[in-house]
């Protein structure tokens, strides 16, 4: 089913629904059933997923301590992906019926070479999350290891 | 003189694995925006916490990079000498410095600042988008790093009970994939 980026939120600052169109075209909806699970694939290294509803809920320590983390509604699973392959595959448990829209890096980066300005603005916002998540987890690091 | 400048920053760029990627043409229009520069032994480049306003390629000379420990102590992270290159993520976000950067030796290089850069995006796109793309992709290498270093530190906690209320609230809103 086709959907429409004028009603999908992202956390793409600054990033208007016209950029999206012209660099990723139209949306189409991949629907994740409630008590299924859900996988970015090794081969596919370059695509990550915007949540438009629902929530993908992954594995690991962070999460074993604070189950509250998630990939929530308007959120990006795979963020990194678009500017760089992850060969990794990591899969996500799906507790209620989940919407997301696949993301192409490659498509982004071939745009962004061409000289492409929607593709520009949606790289710069995508490097800005990145950039402030770095810091964040540096932060988080340090306190930790401090405490 | 501007000829010979122009030719010691071009082999000097070449060598430079940022720009790696860059055509000549490319990477005459980056040698453009960059203004040589240089440091007396003990000067300062930029300090921790300031402007994240440009990067500096080092042409001769030694810098070091240098912070601060929990307390206090002064930590050299790093020792810089030729064809290295400092400050660029200064070009993706323009966020404060984490770390001081100062010449141990006279030192000599080339500065390009945002401003230059963002002229740059404008005159040479394709030049510009090649180095942020590298950018980007050491800024992802480096945060997966981070991420992996924070679960196993993670992995390491009992409960969350045991994870400092500081800790949790800067847990919060990251991204872990």
């Amino acid at each position: 089913m086709l959907l429409s980026w004028n009603a999908i939120q992202t956390p793409l600052e600054g990033v208007t629904a016209a950029q999206l169109e012209a660099v990723f075209g139209a949306p189409e909806a991949i629907t994740v059933e409630a008590g299924t699970t859900f996988t970015l694939r090794a081969e596919a290294p370059r695509t990550a997923f915007l949540v438009v509803s629902g929530a993908l809920h992954g594995g690991g320590s962070e999460l074993r301590l604070m189950p509250q983390l998630a990939v929530p509604r308007r959120e990006i699973a795979g963020l990194g992906r678009l500017v760089l392959a992850e060969p990794l595959e990591q899969s996500f448990a799906v507790a209620e019926t989940t919407v997301l829209v696949a993301l192409d890096g490659l498509r982004l980066e071939a745009a962004c070479t061409e000289g492409d300005a929607a593709a520009q603005a949606i790289f710069d916002a995508v490097v800005m999350l990145l950039s402030v998540d770095l810091r964040s987890s540096n932060e988080a690091l340090q306190t930790l290891l401090q405490s | 003189m501007q000829f010979n400048l122009s030719l010691s920053a071009s082999q000097l760029f070449r060598s430079v694995r940022l720009f790696e990627h860059l055509s000549p043409e490319e990477l005459s229009a980056v040698v453009r925006v960059a203004q040589p520069r240089r440091l007396a032994a003990g000067e300062l480049l930029f300090a921790k916490s300031g402007p994240g306003d440009g990067m500096f390629i080092v042409e001769r000379g030694e810098l070091s990079v240098t912070t601060e420990g929990a307390h206090g102590e002064h930590l050299t992270l790093a020792y810089l000498g030729n064809g290295a290159f400092v400050g660029e993520m200064s070009l993706l976000d323009g966020a404060p410095r984490s770390a001081s950067v100062e010449a141990v030796a006279a030192s000599s290089g080339f500065w390009m600042s945002r401003e230059a850069f963002s002229a740059l995006r404008l005159d040479c796109p394709s030049a510009a988008m090649k180095v942020l793309w590298q950018l980007a992709q050491t800024l992802e290498t480096r945060r997966r790093g981070a991420l992996s270093r924070l679960r196993l530190q993670l992995a390491q906690v009992e409960s969350e009970a045991s994870l400092g209320h500081e800790a949790r609230e800067l847990l919060l809103p990251l991204r872990w994939v």
